[in-house]
């Protein structure tokens, strides 16, 4: 029985529309700039959410996952499709172009979320039970069992002291905050430290059109800024990335000062995601200064050096500086280094060794 | 007696409250949380494995090392006190007792607990 509370509604809808941005292909520079409205907070999970911000087109590989975080916004909730196709069982879906200004339709979405829109999924566990017991046991030995359709993690090699413990495997992306648009990995983890990892799915790329220069050197920092929770630092480079797309005269040294003063640069452990790139050694830091400065070379990344795989470059890190190295890379560097890679096939004992010995490379 | 009633006000008041935002909420039906919003954000991606698993608890020989020399002192102070009565009696049970405890930290030795990394 649901009952109306129009006091609560009213109060909830003066409140900044809180939106979760499924990013798809060329779209997210216009999320960003959507980002500075004050109006509109972007949020890091659909948990928090009210509105769906489908912005660019969606991949078909990526549409089931998009399913699944639009059923994991808390009801009620309203769906924006911004320069991207609806799926078809929608009915009446908002549709905008990527052209159009986003921020009014948003805030008229939010005043009318009230009337919710229903799953997009059927509303049955993901994996159905299949174990025997009434806790999933019931196969053989201590790993018997198939508790809510997952197999049990299985033991293997830890890469810091090689002692045989259990490893989660999951498969992140392609929908997160401070995320390239459509990279799917799965890591393996042992605590949080990253023991395999594999591109199951190449980001987006870069933004159809758009050059590299200063403009989307400042929006990759402004996203490594933001991962650094300096929020208000990355909104200013993005302001900064504006301005210089609207043509008007920017200054950067009064920005890398600010950020110099906010203790990025030591936040950024020395030699993080350390590998050869455009032909010279390059880590998390010395990116960021790059970034900030004013030495635009477009023709840098024509070198016919063989980029660095990504996911070489993750082996062994926590989880929080495997995502500070993913984000220390331009769109443009990153769809050469995440180039999708093919599963290992189940028993091979190389498995540890390779990773091994590539991380040993890496570092 | 009149704590007692003060508590007994307190409880029922604090029960009343609790229930109350409890009925609240049921009373609004989308509060209900639905299958895929049970399961963990990934950001569209999933798990291949179950999340039950076994951590390695990484301080254990470090635990093992403090509770072997802590052992020590715990026997030690009062054995000091009693040391100049008893004599080389007190002096043969210290020495067991030492051996004892060093074949831990022999034990921790070879398990690597004193080399830093």
């Amino acid at each position: 029985m649901a009952i109306a509370w129009p006091w609560l509604d009213r109060l909830a809808a003066r409140a900044p529309v809180a939106i979760f941005v499924a990013v798809g292909r060329d779209a997210i520079e216009r999320v960003e700039d959507l980002s500075l409205d004050a109006r509109i907070a972007w949020v890091a999970s659909p948990r928090h959410a009210d509105v769906l911000l489908v912005a660019g087109r969606v991949r078909s590989e990526d549409a089931p996952a998009l399913r699944a975080v639009h059923d994991q916004i808390p009801a009620p909730r309203k769906t924006l499709w911004w320069g991207s196709t609806p799926f078809q069982e929608l009915v009446l879906p908002m549709v905008l172009p990527l052209a159009d200004e986003a921020s009014l339709p948003i805030l008229s979405l939010h005043t009318r979320v009230s009337n919710s829109e229903p799953d997009w999924l059927p509303d049955v566990p993901p994996n159905p039970w299949q174990g025997l017991g009434p806790n999933g046991q019931g196969g053989k030995d201590m790993m018997g069992g198939v508790p809510y359709g997952r197999p049990m993690a299985m033991t293997d090699d830890d890469s810091r002291d090689g002692l045989q413990l259990d490893q989660t495997t999951v498969q992140i992306g392609p929908f997160l905050q401070t995320w390239p648009a459509g990279l799917v990995l799965e890591l393996a983890l042992q605590g949080d430290v990253v023991q395999h990892a594999r591109v199951v799915h190449s980001p987006c790329g870069p933004t159809k059109g758009l050059r590299e220069g200063v403009s989307s050197r400042l929006r990759s920092a402004a996203r490594l800024l933001r991962l650094l929770e300096l929020g208000s630092l990355a909104e200013r480079c993005l302001r900064v990335a504006a301005a210089h797309d609207r043509c008007q005269p920017v200054e950067l040294a009064a920005l890398r000062a600010a950020v110099r003063r906010s203790g990025a640069f030591a936040a950024l452990p020395a030699g993080l995601g350390a590998c050869r790139l455009d032909g010279a050694p390059s880590d998390i830091r010395s990116r960021l200064l790059a970034w900030l400065g004013n030495d635009a070379d477009p023709s840098k990344d024509a070198t016919t050096e063989p980029k660095p795989k990504l996911s070489g470059l993750l082996l062994g890190l926590e989880w929080n500086e495997a995502w500070l190295v993913i984000n220390s890379f331009t769109p443009q560097q990153l769809h050469g280094m995440a180039v999708p890679e093919k599963a290992p096939v189940k028993g091979d004992d190389n498995t540890t060794n390779s990773a091994r010995s590539a991380m040993e490379h890496a570092h | 007696m009149n704590s007692l009633v003060a508590l007994l006000l307190v409880t029922v008041i604090g029960l009343a409250a609790g229930l109350l935002l409890q009925f609240a909420f049921c009373l609004r039906g989308d509060m209900v949380v639905s299958n895929p919003q049970a399961t963990p954000f990934l950001g569209g991606g999933s798990m291949p494995t179950h999340a039950w698993q076994r951590f390695h608890a990484r301080y254990y020989p470090m635990a093992l090392l403090f509770i072997a020399f802590e052992m020590e002192m715990m026997f030690m102070y009062p054995w000091a006190v009693v040391f100049v009565q008893e004599g080389i009696k007190a002096l043969a049970e210290m020495g067991m007792f030492l051996a004892i405890l060093s074949v831990g930290i022999v034990y921790a030795w070879r398990e690597g607990v004193f080399r830093w990394q």
